[in-house]
């Protein structure tokens, strides 16, 4: 009994081993989308074509030659449910020189949710909703982030987590002055 | 027995190994778990691990670390589940008694002085939470045991599922999820029977 019990305690390390050797196949195979985790400062934001929650789509090369700020958020995400007063207090006070999208990562089977959200926070910063393509082509796996791309349509800053007033209003700045 | 032998022995003999477990020194169960979780967790979440290490070199500490969390996560649901269990399990095995604290017990009945019984009761106050401890430490174990049976099927379906290059559907998981916890929940009821026979035992 003990001898079975040996070759079934092997045969489960094994199993193991086996599993991992195939996540490490789909490691080497995948490497540069797994490793690749942010679009870098300096590199082309990638272009997106969003709806808004009014139903009319909008896409960040439309913006060109403005500076843009992007914000990935959801209203279940205490982090960017904190952040939205000072992103509204910001978009006030740059909505003349600067775009601003705040786009929901919740998909758009959540517009009503995120419109009612809207309307009692009492934010007019204009709001769409991804189904995924944004945060994969964006590198957004946790929220809130925030991407401020220059007039060229480049990534000038990227903030991870929430972002404060004064560091963002410094980077929409130095994003203007350039 | 060796670890091979331990984690073998709950999968095809689970009454004889549960018995050997409640009654090995306390806390080998749980190391021999905790290395299996390990393990499951480097082999089944290794490319949320290296993703985890790519925003660590890329977005900074805080980043890395929960990305790492996120993937240690993964293994939440199964450590939490054991310390469940574990604790079911010393809810229903009474806190046994040692044959010679019975008789310590025996004795100062029979003395007549009130100092004898006190010190007695004294020492069988201090007996019983040694023995509680040391049962506590044994339900971890034996129901750390009891979750190697669902590792095992969760992982015979998830290497079946690689092999086919398909992600399972929800009614394949719901099945693999059945089949893994009433394995699991069969070995823990072995497991509470051994516990409740070596404290009867005692």
């Amino acid at each position: 009994m003990s001898r079975a019990s040996r070759w079934v305690g092997r045969g489960l390390f094994a199993a193991l081993a086996l599993l991992l050797a195939a996540n490490i196949v789909w490691i080497v195979r995948d490497w540069a989308p797994l490793t690749t985790v942010t679009v870098p400062t300096g590199a082309a934001a990638p272009d997106l074509r969003v709806a808004l929650l009014d139903g009319n789509f909008t896409r960040i090369a439309d913006a060109r030659g403005r500076v843009l700020v992007l914000n990935f958020w959801a209203t279940w995400c205490p982090p960017c449910r904190e952040e939205l007063p000072g992103l509204e207090r910001v978009f006030e006070r740059y909505r003349d020189r600067v775009n601003f999208l705040a786009v929901s990562t919740e998909g758009a089977d959540a517009r009503a949710l995120v419109a009612r959200f809207a309307h009692d926070h009492n934010l007019r910063f204009p709001i769409a909703l991804d189904d995924g393509l944004g945060s994969q082509l964006y590198h957004v796996d946790t929220i809130p982030q925030t991407f401020v791309i220059d007039g060229a349509g480049r990534v000038a800053r990227h903030f991870h987590g929430a972002v404060s007033e004064s560091d963002l209003a410094r980077a929409l700045d130095d994003a203007l002055a350039r | 027995m060796s670890f091979a032998e331990r984690i073998g022995a709950v999968l095809i003999a689970p009454a004889r190994a549960m018995e050997a477990a409640a009654a090995a020194p306390a806390g080998q169960g749980a190391r021999d778990v905790v290395w299996l979780v390990a393990a499951r967790l480097v082999a089944g979440e290794a490319p949320r691990l290296v993703r985890a290490g790519a925003r660590l070199g890329a977005l900074g500490f805080g980043a890395g670390v929960q990305g790492f969390a996120a993937a240690a996560s993964q293994v939440l649901p199964d450590v939490v589940g054991i310390l469940i269990a574990a604790m079911l399990m010393s809810l229903f095995t009474p806190v046994r008694e040692k044959a010679s604290d019975a008789k310590n017990s025996n004795d100062s009945k029979s003395d007549s002085t009130g100092k004898a019984q006190n010190i007695a009761e004294s020492r069988n106050g201090d007996s019983k939470k040694g023995e509680a401890k040391k049962q506590r430490a044994a339900s971890v174990d034996v129901a750390a045991y009891a979750w190697v049976p669902y590792l095992a099927v969760e992982l015979t379906g998830a290497l079946i599922f690689t092999a086919l290059g398909r992600v399972p559907s929800p009614a394949a998981r719901y099945v693999t999820d059945g089949i893994a916890l009433a394995w699991a929940a069969l070995v823990w009821a072995l497991g509470l029977r051994a516990l409740r026979r070596a404290g009867a035992g005692a």
